[in-house]
This record gives structure tokens, C-alpha cells and sequence, in this order.
């Protein structure tokens, strides 16, 4: 490892060497500092598009600045930046299980500049993927910066994620629960005091640079038993719309896929659709706060049918966008659709049941929002504090507790991963801190191995052979070639106990005769999974290592289970203080 | 990391970040593979500040996280296990503890016993009797004549003799007597073995057998040989055993 | 010793020669080749502090029906046993993630460009950063096959050159071929640096292996290297001593890249010798 001069290590200065909470909460709050600079600059960067192009709408070929913008950003990501595609927070969450939060420096700016052209040119998507995505990657070069290790690191991006929703929304509770929650998958006190810091920066510094705002204005709803009642089938039907959502999106992407176009060539395709869509209901395109903040205040003036119309116009014009290669997040566009659904469910209940004193529409805009994220998110706790902060009530909390879990519930019998989760969960790869497929993916091989067997050559008397017998502390030995040393077989105790002790056959029997050649064998390199699997399957506790051809060493199951309660003690600890 | 005051030790003088060590001493006081720490280091799980191949840290705090996780954290044990010393083992340094009698007089297996004991020096006065008592007794559970008019008495429980050092009596008795030895031959020749422990014992036997398998041995046994030739003999024999068998060194 | 080298495999001509290097170094030192053959232009390597995106030159893709079985062909004429990585890991669907884990990796000069740019004097960025965050010396391998018939170290007297000097005895220890070392003593004399290999306990073996033991007293660095065998694997550190020794690489490093066409093990400044 290098030794650089100690003033490039924070973390082995004098002050932060026995205890690192200072170092973290102060790199958090840069972190979060950035995250919020990030945030203003891609919402005035909207804000500026959207008011560039106002101007041009009402030509025909504003059909076709959707399709532009779709191509521009996935021109810029992959030939100018050469990122992967990917929606952005799937691969925070990639990098934070498996290798500590690494993340290039690239992201950090990559995405807001391409969703700032999906979405200011009127594609169905939100800010809120590419801005955590920017934050995480600041908080992850910082720690680099820094020479952090993993589980600071970690930490770090967490703020990062943190400080983005926190100065998206000006909302710090919910960005605290949503780092916690969906990006680190765990609960640590360590991470708690950090990430709140960060939130709070975020949210400081938004307000310093936007001023204070509240996205949504708040509204004072007086809820009865009925309406909690009718929660229920709110929440069902927010369920169902997430369910919709999800798959939507992911037929269109295997359609894209199939589809023999330059990528760019693909996205201008979904954009066209969108800008199609657009054409006739406006209210789809872009990130569609607009239009919840008139449902709130109860002013949105279509009739049901209009609204169901416009709910599913909005599924299929997000699916459009981020399906055929658009970037951008999902964030938005749940809240839009879930307040949709609220909306046309309070509509239909008034319809159905007139004479009752419903509350104001705008109560159940609200429960729509928080039943979709949740479901979508597989993050009840985010829905809720999400919308509380946002609207700034806390009377709503109750049916907004109800509708988020049964939402959750419900969407998670049929989709058991979160819409985030999914990509991960599909190829095997989600990987939870604590869990079983965590603490394997940690073990070598190497550290497994056990080298005090002594090898003996194919051509020994069974003479010399119990000499050996007398001096090894096993019950294996490995049978090696005399000439070239390579790997023949293996020589189990079990199978010789009967002739060990026959001196007639001392000087007759050939120990390449009583050798098992049909061993099965590891690489030093396999997966401690796989070993793992392959020694279950056939019933063995011990298996040879062999490696070009020469055998060095043995894995036991003792000795796996030795190291694996280790490890795990070890990353489980703080989850059970 | 451990749950501290908050606060409380951030301006502390950096004293207890004294110890260093390399990776390697720290993976073998923890028991744990070198490849193991390292990724701890980087992952930030466990306490250490690494350095190239030396590890910074606070004893104390080691030792709570090892304890925490229950691991043991042990600096001081040595890196080999410990051997007891080929010295202490040697047959001929316990023959020499248990000297070489010619001409033992005796008609029977006790009187035989009587006089080798009465002849040898390390054992203390007030368990001579103890151990006459001790031989007869084994003798009753099996004989200990192996055949070829050798025979190796000793005591069923050694420690209870109290001696320090493993003694071997050589005698060679001025006339054969029956031992209902395992071939029915009279014996003549006599291996007292006297060990501080059961494994000593085991170990010096298994010399012993390992020389009486050998034909010419025996031979050269019932000349019978002048001490210095006898000495000398059972060293070679000796050091040709280990030579087959290192682990009973 | 079990050790793997990984090589990254570029199925055209200019690629052959890079892979003989790689197989003829296996070889010698008793390590295993494991052979990547890219499917896509890019990939990720995770190391313990820096996430490293290689963007491959397209020149990397070229027929890859042919690729496996011309690399078989290769490996077998050597004698080894072929070993190919498929990569398991994903950041993204066009973005895998190449295990790190390894002892060796061989590079061309540079990965991201055209094939014009591998003269002397360039090495490319990724390269760079690939030496700079690995925890294994990284093979840069001359434009042309050359078989290597010694060793040449150069020892500057910095913790980084000690770790090259380390690695040089256990090749020169595994592969028996004669060992030159190689010094500019600046400002200090042959005493001072034969302090600091008495010091790490390296003398003994050092006097064993090496054949000489050359000091640079006088002339410039870049004339003194004409001494240097023609047919030496050379082996250095990444990184020299001062302030900005962690930014960038030290300078006598870059004057050996330019003025020596040798293949090059250099030795970055997360290298921990092992014994």
C-alpha cells in the first residue's frame, strides 16, 4: 500500500485516527453541499429549457423536440461521455453492496447534463435519479479524495444520495429515509449522523440558491372514518397502477432491445411517440409538477374519463421515455401518476356516493402519490415522510400510513423486487449487506485453504506409504506425478483402512493402485458459492484445490464454516448492538 | 467502532496509538488468514491504520473489537507451536538416567524387580517399594515380555512414580527366567521404562520397539555388549528413527 | 507460486505479439495466463480506492469468431494451460466488471487508442491509472515479440523502488536468469543505497542473484541508459520521491519509457512486495 505523506490521509490524522465521526459529519456536509449545488443547477437548468422552448410550441414540429432531446442525450452519454446505459440509481446501489461505493468521476455531472435534454425537451421523466446519482458519485470521489475506506465510503455516498432529496424537495427527513432505505439497505448508527447532516446542507443550500419552496402548497384536509376506509381501495389501486407502470416499461425496453437501431436512433423513436402523446395531452411531457400542484388545489379541471385517459397516456409516455433509452428517473413521474389515480378514485367516489361529504380531491392527489411511490419503491417509510414534508401537514399521516403499506404489500406479492431492484435481482446480483450471498461473495478460496497435507508419488510401496501415514495429521492425502509434479488423484483413509494394517501387502501394493482418480477439483479462483453448491450436490466435506495441474492445498466445509461465522460476525456486528 | 463518549476523545493526546506490527504478526495473533485482515482494513471493519506492510493501532481497542466479535487477539504466542525438545526424548539420555545392570540376581519376576530397582539412582528412596508394586501389577494385566527373551516392565501410571526425566534400566539378568513372555521363550534381558508422562512414555517405547524389531539389535544384545558399545549403538539406532519418523521427535 | 496474470486480448496482428510477451513472461515466471477477450468496447476495474473505465480502441472487438481459437493456438504452442475470464459481474449491460484480483496484468502502451500510438515516450491515461490504483505490476510490453534473457532493475532508493527491487529478486530467485541493477546516484553515494538495502535485510540476497550492481555517476540519465541490456525485462517503480510523487510519476520513470524500447514491469504505489 502507498505511504503517502499523512496530510493526503485525513483519515490518519491525529484528531480522527481513534474516532471518525468528525471527519465523516464534515465530509458530509460538503457532500451534501455539492449534492445541493447539483440539485439547483439542474432545476434552474429545467426551468431555463422549458422556458427556452415555450416559444416553439405552438409549431407543428414540436412534435419532433422530444425525439430531439432523446437523441441528443443518448448521443451525449454514449459517445461523448462513454457511459453505460442505465437508469442511474440501480447502479449506486450496485456499487454500494458489492464494492464499497466506488463510483466514476464522470457520473457526478454525466447525467444531469443528458436528463436536463430528455426532460427540458418534454420527455416523461423525473430529476430525481440523475441528481442522486450526481450526489453519490460526489460523496464517492470525495471519499477518494479523502483515502477512505469502504465503509466511509459508503457512508459518503449515502450522504450524497441524502443531500440530493433533501434539496430536490427541500425535504431532509425524506432524504434521510430515502438513503437510508433504498441506496445503503441497512440501518447503521454509524451512517445516521452523516447522512442527516448532509440532508440538512442540502436543504440549506436550496433554499439559499432557489429561495424557500415548498413544492407543493398545503392544503388542510379533515378526514372522517369513511375516508380511511376508502384508503383501502386507494391503495389497491395505486398497487395495480404500479404493477402497470413496471411492466410497461420493461415491454418496452425488451422491445427496444430487440430493435436493430444505433441507440440514439431508438431514443429519438420513443420521444417521437411521446411528442405524439404531447400533442394532444400536454399535461404528459415533462416532469408534470405543474399539474400536481393544480390537482391539490383541487383546479384540475377534466372529468374522470379525462382523467383516467391522461393517467395512462402518462404510463405509456415515462414507459416511452426511459424504455427506448431515454435518461431520467421514475421519481416524478410515480408522484404525477399516483396523483392521477387519486385523483380519478376520489372523482368516481364522489361520483358513486354524491350525497357523502367527501374531503377535497385534493386529500386523496396526495394518498394517490404516496401509494405509488411506495409500491413503486418498494419504500413505504419514503412515501410517507416524503409527502408529509412536501405538503407540510402532518393530519393526513394516518391514511397516508395505511395506503402506503398496503400498497407496498400488495404490489411487493406480485413484484417482489422494487422497480430500482429489479435489474439486480433478475441477474442474481443484489447482494444486501448481512445476508448469506454478502458474506460468500467476501470469502476467497485462497483464505480458505488449508496446506498441511503431504503429498505422496504414484509410484510408492505401500511400505513407504504408511511411513508417511505415521507422520500426517489427515486423513487425505494428495497423489502427485514424481516427474512433473502434476495433480493425479487423492487417496482416502476410508478406502485403505482395511489394507493398512496387512503387512503382506506392504511390498506389493502400489499406492497409484489405491488412488481415487475421479476426484473433482476447485480453482483457486471459483466462487466460494458455486464450491459451496457443488459440495452439497455430491456430498463432500472436503475437496482438493488444484491449480495448473499441481494440487495446493484442501477446503473443508469445518474450515468455511469457521471463517464464514467470522466474516459475518464481523459485518453483521453493528446491525445487532 | 466502539460506541464512545462522543466527543470525549477527540482532543485526547494521541497516546495509545503506539503499537505497531506488521500484517503477517497481526493475522497470526488474531488467527486469521493475512488475506482476511487486509480486506478488513480496506472494507474499514476492523480498528487497524495500514501502512504499506504495518499496521497502527490502539492495543486496547484491538483487543475490545476482538473480543466484540469473538475473535482472540494474542501478540505474545509464539509463532511455532511448541516441540518438546528432542533432548528430553532421547532414549540414550534416558538410558543414561537409568543406568546399565549387569548380573541381576532373581528366580522370579519380583525378586528381578527388587534388585533392578534397588540398583537404580533417579528414583527417590520412598517410592522404590511403590514402583515394585507398580511393575507386578502391569505384569498381572499382560506380560510385557515381547518375544526374543526381551522383556520391557514399567509402570501403568508413570506419573505416579515422580520422576522428572524419562530413565530406561537396561538389565541383563544372570539367569533366564519365565516371564510367560508372548513366544514362551525365558527371558533375559530387561527394559525398565520410567516416563514423567504418559506421552514420554509412548514416545520412548516406540523408539525402544522400533530398535528390538531390528534382528541384529537383539543379537548384539545378548553378547551382551560394554555400556559405551551399547550407548553408542542405540544413538545410531536412534537417530536412524527419526530419520523415518520426524513427527516423534 | 501460484500466480495469474490477466491479458486483455486484441485478436489482430499487433495483438500476437503483445500475447507471446505475455505467455513467454508466464512461462518463465510460472504463472498462469487467464485471457479476457473483450465482447464490449468498454469495461470496469475496481480497484481498492479508484473505479478505472477502460475504453478499449475498436481494434480490440476484431473478429471474434477467430479470437478464441487463435488464442488457444497461441497458448498451447507455449505449453500452458489456457484459462478464459468471462466476466460475471455487470455495472451496467455494456459495462462488465473485470476482476482485479490478480498478480500480473500485461498492457500494450496504450489500450484506448490507435495502434500508431505505441512508440516510445507514450504511455496512455488508462494505463497510467491502472498502474497508479492496481495492487500488481502492470507488464507494458514492447511493439515486437523479444524473448528476455535477463533482468534489469532500477533502484532509485524511494519505498516504491524498494518494492521493484524486491520483486527483481524473487523473478531473478523463480527464473534463475542473471540480475543487473541499475542507479543514478544523485547527491548520494553507493554507500547510502547499499545502507538502505542492508537496511530491509535485502544484502544477502541481493550478493546472491544480482550480476552487477551499475552506478550512473556522471552524464545525463537518458545517455547512461544506452547500457542497458537490449534484451532485459526492466523492472521499476511508478512513482519517485517529493510532494507530488502521489499526482503524477516520477520523473526517471518517464525518461526510462522514452528512451528504452525494453518491456517494462513497472511496479505502482499500491504493490506490496511478498517475501
Amino acid at each position: 500500500m502507498r505511504s503517502p505523506t499523512t496530510w493526503r490521509r485525513p483519515a490518519m490524522w491525529h484528531v480522527f485516527r481513534s474516532d471518525d465521526r468528525l471527519l465523516l459529519i464534515i465530509a458530509g456536509a460538503v457532500v451534501g453541499i455539492c449534492s445541493g449545488v447539483a440539485a439547483v443547477v439542474l432545476n434552474q437548468a429545467l426551468i431555463a429549457v422549458l422556458g427556452w422552448l415555450r416559444s416553439y410550441h405552438t409549431y407543428g414540429w414540436s412534435v419532433l423536440l422530444p425525439a430531439a432531446g432523446a437523441a441528443l442525450s443518448s448521443l451525449f452519454l454514449n459517445k461523448i461521455m462513454r457511459e453505460g446505459a442505465g437508469h442511474g440509481v440501480p447502479e449506486v446501489i450496485y456499487s454500494v453492496s458489492r464494492y464499497g461505493g466506488l463510483m466514476r468521476l464522470r457520473s457526478s455531472f454525466s447525467r444531469l447534463i443528458s436528463s436536463c435534454l430528455t426532460i427540458g425537451s418534454g420527455g416523461s421523466a423525473g430529476p430525481e435519479a440523475p441528481i442522486v446519482m450526481s450526489g453519490s458519485a460526489i460523496g464517492s470521489n470525495i471519499a477518494r479524495l479523502l483515502s477512505l475506506n469502504d465503509r466511509q465510503r459508503v457512508t459518503l455516498v449515502g450522504c450524497g444520495a441524502a443531500g440530493a432529496i433533501s434539496a430536490i424537495f427541500n425535504a431532509p427527513i425524506s432524504g434521510v429515509i430515502f438513503s437510508m432505505e433504498v441506496i445503503l439497505g441497512e440501518w447503521a448508527a454509524s451512517h445516521l449522523i452523516p447522512i442527516a447532516i448532509a440532508a440538512v446542507a442540502g436543504t440549506e443550500i436550496s433554499y439559499l440558491l432557489q429561495g424557500r419552496q415548498i413544492p407543493f402548497s398545503h392544503q388542510q384536509f379533515n378526514i372522517g372514518f369513511i375516508e380511511i376506509l376508502a384508503c383501502i381501495g386507494l391503495a389497491v389501486l395505486s398497487a395495480l397502477a404500479s404493477i402497470i407502470l413496471t411492466r410497461t416499461i420493461r415491454a418496452v425496453h425488451h422491445r427496444a432491445d430487440h430493435i436493430r437501431w444505433p441507440a440514439w436512433l431508438k431514443a429519438a423513436g420513443g420521444g417521437c411517440a411521446v411528442g405524439i402523446i404531447g400533442l394532444y395531452l400536454p399535461m404528459v411531457l415533462g416532469e408534470g409538477y405543474h399539474a400536481i400542484r393544480t390537482m391539490i388545489e383541487g383546479h384540475f379541471a377534466p372529468g374522470i374519463g379525462l382523467v383516467f385517459i391522461v393517467c395512462l397516456a402518462k404510463i405509456v409516455a415515462t414507459a416511452l421515455t426511459l424504455g427506448s433509452g431515454g435518461s431520467g428517473g421514475i421519481f416524478a413521474p410515480c408522484l404525477v401518476i399516483g396523483s392521477f389515480v387519486g385523483l380519478s378514485y376520489h372523482r368516481v367516489l364522489v361520483y358513486l356516493w354524491p350525497a357523502f361529504d367527501w374531503v377535497q380531491e385534493g386529500c386523496f392527489v396526495l394518498l394517490g402519490m404516496a401509494g405509488l411511490i411506495s409500491a413503486m419503491l418498494q419504500a413505504p417509510l419514503t412515501g410517507i415522510f416524503l409527502i408529509v414534508e412536501i405538503t407540510g401537514g402532518y393530519e393526513v399521516i394516518l391514511p397516508l400510513i395505511i395506503v402506503s403499506a398496503i400498497s407496498t404489500s400488495l404490489c411487493h406479492y406480485v413484484e417482489p423486487a422494487s422497480f430500482y431492484l429489479k435489474d439486480l435481482v433478475d441477474k442474481g446480483q443484489l447482494l444486501r449487506p448481512g445476508t448469506d450471498a454478502r458474506v460468500l461473495a467476501d470469502l476467497e478460496i485462497r483464505e480458505l485453504l488449508e496446506t498441511d497435507c503431504i503429498s505422496v508419488h504414484a509410484d510408492m510401496l505401500l511400505r513407504e506409504f504408511v511411513d508417511i501415514v505415521k507422520q500426517s495429521r489427515r486423513n487425505l492425502f494428495p497423489v502427485e506425478d514424481r516427474r512433473t509434479g502434476h495433480f493425479l488423484g487423492m487417496i482416502y483413509m476410508d478406502d485403505i483402512r482395511p489394507y493398512l494394517f496387512d503387512p503382506l501387502m506392504y511390498d506389493t501394493v502400489l499406492v497409484g493402485q489405491l488412488m481415487d482418480t475421479q476426484v473433482k477439483t476447485v480453482a483457486p479462483d471459483d466462487d466460494v458459492l458455486e464450491v459451496m453448491e457443488r459440495m452439497d450436490a455430491d456430498h463432500l466435506f472436503n475437496m482438493p484445490v488444484v491449480a495448473n495441474q499441481r494440487f495446493i492445498g484442501m477446503i473443508s466445509k469445518s474450515t468455511l464454516l469457521d471463517q464464514y461465522r467470522k466474516e459475518l460476525m464481523v459485518q453483521t456486528y453493528h446491525l445487532n448492538r | 467502532m466502539e460506541n464512545n463518549h462522543y466527543g470525549s476523545r477527540l482532543f485526547q493526546r494521541d497516546l495509545n496509538f503506539a503499537m505497531q506490527l506488521s500484517i503477517e504478526k497481526i493475522a497470526h495473533a488474531l488467527e486469521l488468514p493475512k488475506g482476511k485482515i487486509e480486506r478488513w482494513i480496506r472494507q474499514g471493519r476492523i480498528p487497524l491504520v495500514r501502512q504499506d506492510n504495518t499496521c497502527t493501532f490502539d492495543q486496547q481497542a484491538l483487543e475490545r473489537w476482538a473480543s466484540q466479535h469473538n475473535l482472540a487477539f494474542r501478540p505474545d504466542e509464539p509463532q511455532m507451536p511448541k516441540c518438546v525438545s528432542s533432548h528430553e526424548n532421547s532414549l540414550t539420555a534416558a538410558l543414561q538416567n537409568g543406568g546399565i545392570h549387569y548380573d541381576v540376581a532373581g528366580a522370579q519376576a519380583r525378586e528381578v524387580f527388587q534388585s533392578v530397582v534397588d540398583g537404580i539412582d533417579c528414583i527417590p528412596a520412598a517410592n522404590k517399594t511403590l514402583l515394585v508394586e507398580k511393575l507386578i501389577e502391569r505384569e498381572a494385566l499382560a506380560s510385557t515380555g515381547i518375544g526374543k527373551g526381551v522383556a520391557i516392565p514399567h509402570p501403568r501410571e508413570p506419573e505416579s512414580i515422580g520422576i522428572f526425566n524419562p530413565a530406561v534400566a537396561a538389565c541383563f539378568l544372570s539367569a533366564p527366567i519365565d516371564f510367560h513372555a508372548l513366544d514362551g521363550r525365558p527371558v533375559s534381558i530387561l527394559f525398565v521404562l520410567l516416563s514423567p508422562s504418559v506421552q514420554t512414555h509412548l514416545q520412548i517405547l516406540s523408539k525402544l520397539s522400533f530398535c528390538l524389531r531390528q534382528e541384529d539389535f537383539v543379537a548384539f544384545l545378548k553378547t551382551p555388549p560394554q555400556p559405551d558399545a551399547l550407548i553408542s549403538r542405540l544413538g545410531q539406532m536412534e537417530r536412524l528413527c527419526e530419520k523415518q519418523n520426524p513427527r516423534q521427535r | 507460486m501460484h500466480s495469474q496474470l490477466l491479458h486483455i486480448f486484441r485478436n489482430t496482428p499487433l495483438g500476437r505479439e503483445s500475447f507471446m510477451q505475455s505467455l513467454y513472461f508466464c512461462k518463465n515466471v510460472g504463472a498462469t495466463p487467464v485471457v479476457h477477450i473483450p465482447k464490449h468496447i468498454k469495461f470496469l476495474m475496481y480497484f481498492d480506492n479508484d473505479v478505472v473505465q477502460v475504453d478499449l480502441d475498436g481494434s480490440y472487438l476484431t473478429d471474434p469468431e477467430t479470437a478464441e481459437a487463435h488464442a488457444l493456438e497461441l497458448i498451447t504452442s507455449y505449453d500452458l494451460t489456457p484459462k478464459f475470464l468471462t466476466p460475471k459481474n455487470f455495472t451496467a449491460s455494456t459495462l462488465p466488471d473485470i476482476p482485479t484480483n490478480f498478480d500480473f496484468m500485461c498492457c500494450p502502451r496504450s489500450v484506448s487508442d490507435l495502434s500508431s500510438k505505441i512508440g516510445l515516450g507514450y504511455i496512455g491515461p488508462r494505463v497510467r491509472r491502472i498502474v497508479s490504483s492496481a495492487r500488481f505490476p502492470v507488464l507494458i510490453t514492447s511493439p515486437v515479440f523479444k524473448p528476455w534473457k535477463r533482468l534489469a532493475v532500477f533502484f532509485g532508493g524511494s519505498a516504491n523502488a524498494l518494492n521493484a527491487l524486491k520483486l527483481g529478486l524473487r523473478l531473478a530467485r523463480e527464473t534463475g536468469v542473471p540480475l543487473d541493477i541499475f542507479t543514478q546516484a544523485e547527491n548520494h553515494s553507493r554507500e547510502d543505497y547499499e545502507a538502505i538495502v542492508q537496511e530491509h535485510n535485502l544484502m544477502e540476497e541481493l550478493e546472491r542473484l544480482q550480476r552487477n550492481w551499475t552506478f550512473f555517476e556522471e552524464g545525463t540519465f537518458e545517455s547512461n541508459l544506452y547500457v542497458v541490456p537490449h534484451d532485459a525485462l526492466v523492472v521499476l517503480g511508478a512513482c519517485g520521491h517529493g510532494l507530488i510523487r502521489d499526482l503524477v510519476f516520477g520523473s526517471k520513470m518517464e525518461q526510462i519509457q522514452s528512451t528504452i524500447p525494453n518491456n517494462l514491469l513497472i511496479v505502482g504505489p499500491y504493490y506490496t512486495a511478498g517475501l
